[in-house]
């Protein structure tokens, strides 16, 4: 009801703020004017204002005189506005008078309104006052008051009105119009009720709208305004005028009371506001939805729980409020009540009751106050962290840790763990290089010294210099003082290092066994003596004159103390003595002058006071003994430093040792190591004290040394304060706390990956002892042999870790700002001196470093001043200057760190490259060493020589000046060979990378199955196929060498000599005498290889059989068992037969009886040589080969066989000669280096052939390896150029040297032959050898007879032509034989008997022969038509060799590929170079000189004596056998030689070897083991006798012979 | 001194208008560089491959290089070359893997694969092969840098 007043109470008060709002702004203006205007009205505004403060002073105060202060308000307003009346009296009296009326007429009919209003409106406006003052002073009044005022509600609309004419006014000034407005409309209209009080309340209004002091504002506003506005604005003027004239002073003044809300009001307001539920009870209808009863659950047997207990009252409010709110019903359940859980309050206490209350409490239940503690990290977050983008990540990365001492360290252990860390400090050391360093650094200042006194030897030295030599002087001493201080620690450490490896060792030997893997190893590396002693002495020499110097100055500086002293000493007693003198006299006058002289006296005693001690006399320094520096000095180098010319020693730590097994060692070692492995450790991550993370558990090892290698990524929101890691220990299910690391902080810029890992030592002081060998911890031990000198030593160790800041995936270091960082330093502490000279900024500027660099005298030697000092270096040199010519390589000189001649000069560089250009020195080198000094000069001795010497011949080694010129040549062409291969052996096939295993078919199964049913152990059992294994993951060991010697035939039997003409009466000779049948031979087999040499059981009889296998070791050469390598292996398999010969002599011996010493001798019989290349290249050699006999076996006989019943015999009878069956192979199967042709196909070499012919050869060949894949066929081949060649084109007629023909004028036939024999002599050289597995080179005859070497091709080719021009028919043969596998033959028709030839031997087979190593025939080739074998065999035996038959052999031309007229690439005619006898005869001599020697020099324990006789004798057969070309002339012979040397027992044979070179002689007469002989009476007889044929062929024979006296 | 092995092998490539293909590479060094062991240069066989797109043909590269200075670090070329049912060839490719061909990470031995665009040498019929060349190959390189004592 009363809200519409106080909403215009409240309008009432927006517009007094908008008035006072407009006071302000005119009070502005009126200051600004009241300077024109002050003058003229001081009066006036005096008086307002003296008002206007007593009503502001008094009003509130003095509310009890209200009316005083009413009239005088009154009063002075009146005055004011009467005096106003005078200032505008001159305005227009026409508006005026117009106004005047118009407003008297308004005024009367107010008046007249209000007049008739006046009884209603006077109590509403009484009340209005009454209200106001009820409040303040009537409160008795109040109710009644209040009551009647509810009854007149004010006149709405007339206040309005008035308000808007209020607020118009307010605006400012009004205009006209408006002011018209304000003053007449507003009254006209207005109902009766409200007009009434118009003018008053007007009045009122504005006195309450605007305030007391605001009124007087308007009012002399309005003044001002007319006085400006002049003429223009009279109206207003007047009519403001006239009506404030009409008001009384109370009209515009009203002095209120603070407003009062009353307590009653102030209640009423808040009813109004707020709402007060009832309290009483609702009834329940109310609460439960229409028409619905209550339900009680409990009386229907449900159980509801005990509701708390809520005051009815309370409750009852709630409802009340519930209910006023919508869906307010839904809070009561079904009863009527709100609905409510049970009541939560248990029946019984469910704390532990406290009994005692104070007293006897359970210390445990005590309450204790504790502090609330801040979190000490809590508010350390790190700014920015909140946001996803600013989490952080420490990364810490634990690698592991070394115990550097651990309780369970044995005593070997901790000596090793001394020994590491002693060789760590001199490795730290070596690096340092401070020794060095200071050394370099006194030198140069001992040469600046120099330099200085010489440049001014002559001139008095100035102060200045005299001050800089005493400087440099200074600075020799202090740093001469630091390097001997320096170099006696590397000499100490030197020395410890190696005292505590004698230790260990000495400890190792001790304990009998080993513990650690140290080794240390001592490199010593030697010294020019001469000039290390020279150094030596002068470095002496130089300290000594230095510390001369030193002293001779010290003592002058001593010398003139001395004299100064002396000179004071002096000047004392002089004055002593004229003072004594003085008193003296002194005393005399004493008597007489009393007073006087008492006081001079006391005067005297002053001044005599410290004299009166006499001072000691000075001692005069003693002169040192420059003599004893030097010793001194000596001595000192002697202690400190090495010696001169003494090795130095570099040690060198290696875990190299074998630790002993467990097994070997004593019980408590045992037990320690058992201690050992139960033991494991795992180390905790701390960050700001709290574990966030731990590492696996790992067992501790052996070597105490235990790794992680976890690294952990730690997302950090707080300031990383501590980082830290506990190390724990665990034994079984415990473990403990061993130690604690401290991590540093890293710094932002540490960020993972850049950083290295850190080892940080940690230690505890746990006292830890063991019963076993394990030595604790915190225990003293002593390692000295009397127990002295305990130390106890304490766990401790290392821990290498590493702790940075994260990388996020964009590369960005998850790192804080460093600002972050408390305590983030600096870590370049080198640079702190500098930084701090010339501030952070500074260090850009170049100057000023230089500055700093002079300043500080910073050692330019110093490593660690290196980036300075060239960082200055380059500064002070100045600008680049423009380089005038250009480089391609732009600054390359300057950034190389190595000259071109160090990497020259680099050994290992230089081996590797030799390797990679497969120098034959170093192909097969498999290991380079990775460091250059164990790269030793002796492995380049040899291919050194080797170029140098590369013209030089060697006529030692080859004993005959040309076959060492062919040797030489023949070494240039494999050179060219293997450079032209090289690149044809990084040619790869698919099969050479890719080996497929065969996929098991059905059939394979089913044939597997089969096998099961198979015998066990079938009486003839078959070779099976082996796997192959591809040579290259082989080592030495791998392979073997697997021989099996099955049974020989025909073996020479011993002849009995008992039988022989002349013999003497000796009967007793041999074992087998008297007994004809008995067997006359015990052959047994000796295989050698490669330096192993294993033999059979010994068997009986002429045609033993042994059965037996033998594994001989094979290691390839420098052990790479690459297929090249092996296809050049060159050692051969020597199978040698010999006869085991039992002696038996009979020992008479007086005293004892007879006693009978057997000797067993062997004596060769004949031998077979199988290469090792052609084993491997055919992967197993089996067959009968005929075994190298000697033409004359001396005291044997072939055995002409006594059962000539059996077939084989007729067939063996063909043949003379003794066999062997052998079945070598190698173990396991080597994959064979395969054909170097098909490579070589590959290759497409330079050819002059046409290619038409070309293609047809490829097509020819390839369809005969697909056809029948064994056999070969062979249409083009290379030639010593390397270009390609038509096979036929080796064939043409040429004419074997005259001699030969000479031989048999009549005959040519008998030539044959010795044609044969000829080819025979010349040497043959396997190409797979000489080549090195690269192919196979055909040279033509003339190239052949020049090298005097060449394989069977060779042979044959030459062999075959020589046929051919002898007039007979003749073939080449391609084909395979044993043992030499792919081979050449040559055929002969001689009266329609198909010879074979074998051109290497020059033996002849006939076709049917059954021992013709010639096992398989694939073509045949003759100088127009090559053929190819076609028919079902290829055995000699079995084969036509009716080449006319096109069925059985295919020819290359026929008619549709015609013979292009081939011209043949042999010379036309072979030229011979005559037969040199005298260099026949020389060799002779050399030969027999060098086998002499060798024989003794295998003989070393025992003289080797020479029967002079039989040499000569058999000297004179040599020839003999020469002629007649080895044929069994035994019989002869031997009687020959028996009736010369009738008492001996002679064995010997001669040997027939074609010459090439020394070697294979001394290796043949080796193997026949001649020399290991052992009677004591033996004698040797040797001849040797060299037959020389046509072009420096040569037949060597050796005749040798064991004599034995019987 | 200091000496740099580079292994690892070329693997094989994709994305040619041809599957028949094979490779011609080469290695090339600055001046200070000594090749002490390997091939550096050489060609890879022919793979036609019958299933899949890529023509494998993992090649390796074994070379043991030995320096006097840093400049002029080893670059490989590689061609790539189509070989029809004639036996006739045709450059279809060619590229430069340049300086990302070393490590930055010296001293770790790390094994990347990479992958080069080479650039098409096709002349005929450009506009019927802009799209289709552009090649990518796949060359895989290990490289360890041992031994590098720098010497300075």
């Amino acid at each position: 009801m009363e809200a519409p007043e106080d909403g215009e109470e409240d309008e009432r008060e927006a517009l007094k703020r908008h008035l006072r709002a407009e006071r302000q702004k005119r009070k502005k203006r009126l200051l600004e004017q009241s300077s024109i205007q002050k003058s003229r009205d001081a009066d006036d505004v005096k008086d307002v204002t003296s008002i206007q403060q007593y009503s502001a002073d008094e009003g509130p105060s003095e509310k009890a005189d209200d009316s005083v202060v009413l009239s005088k308000s009154r009063t002075g307003s009146q005055k004011g506005l009467t005096s106003r009346t005078q200032h505008t009296h001159h305005l227009d009296d026409f508006v005026k008078r117009r106004l005047e009326e118009k407003l008297k007429a308004a005024r009367s009919k107010g008046e007249s309104l209000q007049d008739k209003e006046a009884s209603l409106e006077f109590p509403s406006r009484l009340h209005s006052l009454r209200d106001r003052d009820t409040v303040t002073r009537f409160d008795r009044e109040a109710d009644a008051d209040r009551a009647g005022r509810r009854d007149s509600p004010p006149p709405l609309s007339t206040r309005v009105r008035f308000r808007e004419a209020a607020r118009q006014v307010g605006k400012g000034l009004p205009t006209a119009e408006e002011a018209f407005n304000f003053f007449t409309l507003n009254f006209d209209p207005d109902p009766p009720d409200v007009i009434e009080t118009s003018s008053r309340r007007r009045q009122k209004q504005r006195k309450t709208t605007d305030e007391d002091e605001e009124h007087e504002d308007v009012d002399e506003d309005i003044q001002e305004e007319n006085e400006t506005q002049s003429e223009e604005a009279p109206l207003v003027q007047t009519q403001e005028d006239l009506f404030v004239i009409d008001q009384s002073p109370q009209d515009f003044l009203e002095i209120r009371k603070a407003e009062y809300v009353g307590y009653q009001k102030l209640l009423q307001l808040q009813s109004e506001l707020l709402f007060t539920p009832s309290f009483r009870t609702v009834p329940t209808s109310i609460k439960l939805p229409e028409n619905m009863k209550p339900r009680y659950l409990e009386d229907e047997g449900l159980y509801v729980g005990e509701r708390p207990p809520v005051s009815l009252t309370n409750e009852n409010i709630l409802e009340n409020r519930i209910l006023k709110m919508e869906e307010g019903k839904k809070w009561f359940g079904d009863d009527g009540r709100i609905i409510a859980l049970p009541n939560p309050i248990k029946e019984s206490s469910t704390r532990p009751p406290l009994f005692h209350m104070e007293e006897a409490l359970d210390p445990a239940l005590q309450t204790v106050y504790r502090k609330a503690v801040k979190s000490k990290y809590a508010n350390l977050y790190i700014a920015g962290a909140a946001d996803p983008e600013g989490d952080y990540q420490l990364d810490v990365d634990v690698s592991g840790l070394i115990f550097s001492h651990h309780p369970l360290f044995s005593r070997e252990h901790i000596l090793g763990a001394r020994l590491a860390q002693m060789y760590d400090q001199y490795l730290t050391r070596q690096r340092n290089n401070l020794t060095g360093h200071l050394t370099d650094k006194l030198n140069g200042l001992r040469n600046a010294l120099r330099n200085m006194l010489e440049s001014h030897s002559g001139l008095n030295p100035t102060q200045a210099l005299q001050q800089r030599i005493s400087e440099y002087n200074l600075e020799v001493r202090n740093t001469r003082h630091l390097r001997d201080s320096e170099q006696e620690k590397d000499r100490t450490l030197l020395k410890n290092i190696v005292k505590v490896w004698k230790e260990i060792k000495a400890l190792r030997e001790f304990q009998k066994f080993t513990n650690t893997p140290y080794k240390l190893y001592l490199r010593r590396e030697n010294v020019d003596r001469v000039s290390d002693e020279q150094d030596y002495e002068d470095e002496i020499l130089a300290e000594v004159v230095e510390l001369e110097a030193e002293t001779e100055e010290e003592y002058q500086n001593k010398l003139a103390e001395y004299k100064k002293r002396l000179e004071e000493w002096k000047l004392c007693r002089k004055k002593q003595k004229a003072k004594k003198k003085k008193q003296k006299k002194k005393k005399k006058g004493q008597a007489q002058d009393d007073t006087e002289g008492e006081d001079e006296e006391q005067d005297v005693s002053e001044s005599e006071g410290p004299t009166d001690e006499p001072p000691p006399k000075p001692e005069p320094p003693e002169r040192p003994d420059l003599g004893s520096i030097e010793q001194w000095v000596r001595e000192k180098a002697l202690r400190i430093r090495r010696k001169p010319g003494e090795a130095i020693l570099i040690p060198e730590l290696s875990a190299s040792a074998n630790i002993t097994a467990s097994e070997l060692c004593p019980r408590a070692e045992k037990a320690r190591r058992e201690d050992v492995a139960r033991r494991s450790l795992f180390t905790k991550i701390l960050y700001n004290d709290k574990e966030v993370s731990r590492t696996d558990s790992r067992s501790l090892n052996t070597d105490f040394r235990v790794h992680f290698g976890q690294i952990f990524n730690l997302k950090i929101v707080n300031c990383p304060q501590s980082i830290s890691l506990q190390v724990f220990e665990e034994i079984g299910s415990s473990c403990s706390l061993l130690a604690q690391v401290f991590l540093p902080v890293p710094e932002p810029s540490v960020v993972t990956g850049s950083v290295p890992l850190e080892e940080f030592e940690f230690s505890s002081n746990q006292r830890v002892m063991f019963d076993h060998e394990g030595v604790g911890s915190d225990v003293p031990l002593s390692f000295e042999a009397d127990g002295s000198n305990k130390q106890s030593l304490l766990t401790s160790g290392k821990v290498s870790c590493c702790v940075s800041w994260g990388i996020g995936d964009d590369d960005v270091p998850l790192a804080p700002p460093i600002s972050q960082q408390p305590g983030g330093v600096h870590s370049g502490k080198g640079h702190l001196d500098a930084v701090s000279y010339i501030g952070a900024s500074g260090l850009y500027d170049m100057k000023k470093i230089g500055e700093w660099a002079k300043q500080s005298r910073l050692d330019p030697n110093d490593p660690k001043n290196a980036s300075i000092m060239q960082l200055l270096k380059v500064a002070s040199s100045g600008e680049v200057t423009a380089p005038e010519y250009f480089r391609l390589e732009h600054l390359q000189e300057e950034f190389n760190f190595v000259t071109d001649e160090e990497l020259e000069k680099s050994g290992r560089f230089r081996l590797l490259k030799l390797r990679n250009q497969e120098v034959a020195e170093f192909r097969n080198y498999k290991f380079i060493p990775a460091l250059e000094r164990e790269v030793t000069d002796t492995v380049f001795q040899e291919y050194e020589k080797r170029l140098k010497e590369g013209e030089v011949i060697d006529t030692k080694e080859h004993l005959d000046s040309h076959r060492a010129l062919v040797a030489k040549y023949l070494q240039k062409i494999r050179e060219s060979v293997i450079n032209r291969f090289l690149l044809a052996k990084h040619h790869y096939l698919l099969s050479d990378l890719v080996t497929e295993e065969e996929i098991p078919t059905i059939g394979i199964l089913g044939i597997n199955l089969f096998k099961l049913a198979e015998p066990k152990r079938p009486l003839k059992p078959q070779r099976k196929e082996r796997k192959k294994v591809t040579a290259q993951n082989l080592s030495d060991g791998d392979i073997k060498l697997l021989v099996n010697i099955i049974r020989a035939y025909d073996i020479p039997v011993r002849r009995l000599q008992s039988n022989k003409p002349g013999q003497s009466s000796h009967s007793a000779l041999q074992g087998s005498i008297g007994l004809p049948d008995q067997i006359q031979v015990r052959p047994f087999v000796e295989v050698s290889f490669q330096r192993t040499v294993l033999q059979t059981a010994t068997a009986d009889g002429p045609n033993p059989c042994w059965n037996e296998e033998l594994q001989l070791p094979f290691s390839a050469p420098n052990g790479d068992y690459s297929t090249a390598s092996l296809q050049s292996v060159k050692d051969e398999v020597f199978i040698n037969i010999f006869d085991e010969v039992v002696h038996e002599t009979v020992m008479n011996d007086k005293n004892r009886g007879k006693s009978i010493q057997t000797h067993i001798e062997k004596r060769w019989l004949g031998s077979v040589k199988i290469p090792f290349s052609t084993i491997y290249s055919q992967s197993k050699i089996d067959g009968t080969f005929k075994v190298n006999t000697p033409a004359v076996l001396l005291g044997y006989s072939k055995e002409k066989s006594h059962f000539t019943n059996s077939g084989f015999d007729i067939l063996r009878s063909l043949s003379e000669g003794t066999f062997i069956t052998l079945f070598i192979t190698v173990d396991p199967q080597l994959v064979p280096g395969e054909s170097v042709r098909e490579k070589i196909k590959e290759m497409k070499f330079d050819t002059q052939e046409d290619e038409r012919l070309l293609q047809a050869s490829e097509r020819f060949e390839r369809d005969a390896a697909q056809r029948y894949p064994d056999r070969p066929c062979i249409t083009t081949v290379i030639d010593l150029s390397g270009k390609t060649v038509f096979i036929t084109r080796y064939i043409r007629p040429l004419s074997p040297p005259k001699e030969l023909l000479d031989e048999f004028p009549n005959n040519p036939l008998e030539a044959t032959p010795l044609v044969a024999r000829f080819v025979s002599l010349i040497p043959s050289l396997p190409d797979q050898v000489s080549f090195s597995a690269t192919c196979d080179l055909w040279s033509t005859c003339d190239q052949f007879l020049t090298l005097l070497a060449g394989d069977e091709e060779e042979h044959a080719v030459l062999l075959c032509n020589y046929f051919l021009s002898l007039g007979k028919k003749a073939w080449l043969i391609i084909g395979t034989a044993i043992p030499e596998g792919p081979t050449a033959y040559v055929l002969t028709l001689e009266q329609n008997l198909y010879l074979i030839w074998n051109p290497c031997s020059g033996q002849f087979y006939g076709q049917y022969d059954t021992f013709c190593p010639l096992q398989a025939v694939g073509c045949l080739v003759n100088a127009d038509n090559v053929w190819f074998n076609i028919q079902q065999y290829t055995s000699p035996m079995r084969v036509s060799f009716d080449i006319t038959k096109a069925n059985l052999w295919k020819p290359f031309f026929s008619r549709t590929f015609s013979h292009p007229g081939l011209s043949s690439i042999q010379p036309e005619e072979l030229v011979y170079r005559r037969t040199d006898r005298a260099a026949a005869a020389e060799l002779q001599d050399r030969i027999e000189r060098i086998l002499k020697e060798k024989i003794m020099e295998w003989r070393p324990r025992q003289p080797t004596r020479w029967n002079r006789y039989c040499t000569t004798t058999l000297k004179q057969f040599l020839p003999k056998l020469e002629l007649i070309r080895g044929q069994d002339v035994a019989e002869g012979h031997r009687h020959e030689l028996q009736s010369l040397l009738g008492d001996y027992r002679i064995s010997g044979f001669p040997l027939n070897l074609v010459f090439s070179e020394i070697r294979p002689i001394i290796e043949a007469v080796y193997s026949t083991g001649i020399h290991s002989v052992q009677a004591s009476n033996v004698e040797f007889a040797l001849a040797v006798y060299v037959h020389p044929y046509p072009n420096n062929v040569m037949s060597v024979w050796i005749y040798l012979a064991s004599l034995v006296l019987t | 001194m200091a000496e740099l092995h580079i292994i690892g092998q070329i693997i094989g490539a994709s994305g040619f208008p041809e599957k028949t293909l094979f490779c011609k590479w080469g290695i090339h060094t600055g001046e200070a560089w000594r090749l002490l062991s390997g091939l550096k240069e050489g060609q890879t066989q022919v793979d036609s491959p019958q299933i899949g797109d890529i023509a494998y043909w993992s090649h390796p590269i074994d070379l043991h290089y030995a320096t006097k200075g840093l400049q002029g670090w080893p670059k490989i070329h590689l061609e790539v070359w189509h070989q029809d049912s004639f036996g006739r060839c045709q450059l279809y490719g060619y590229g430069f893997l340049g300086d990302d061909f070393d490590e930055k990470e010296g001293g770790r031995e790390t094994e990347k694969q990479s992958e080069i665009l080479l650039t098409a040498a096709r002349h005929l019929n450009s506009a019927q092969f802009t799209c289709s060349c552009v090649i990518q190959r796949i060359m895989r390189h290990v490289y360890r840098a041992v031994n590098i004592h720098t010497s300075i």
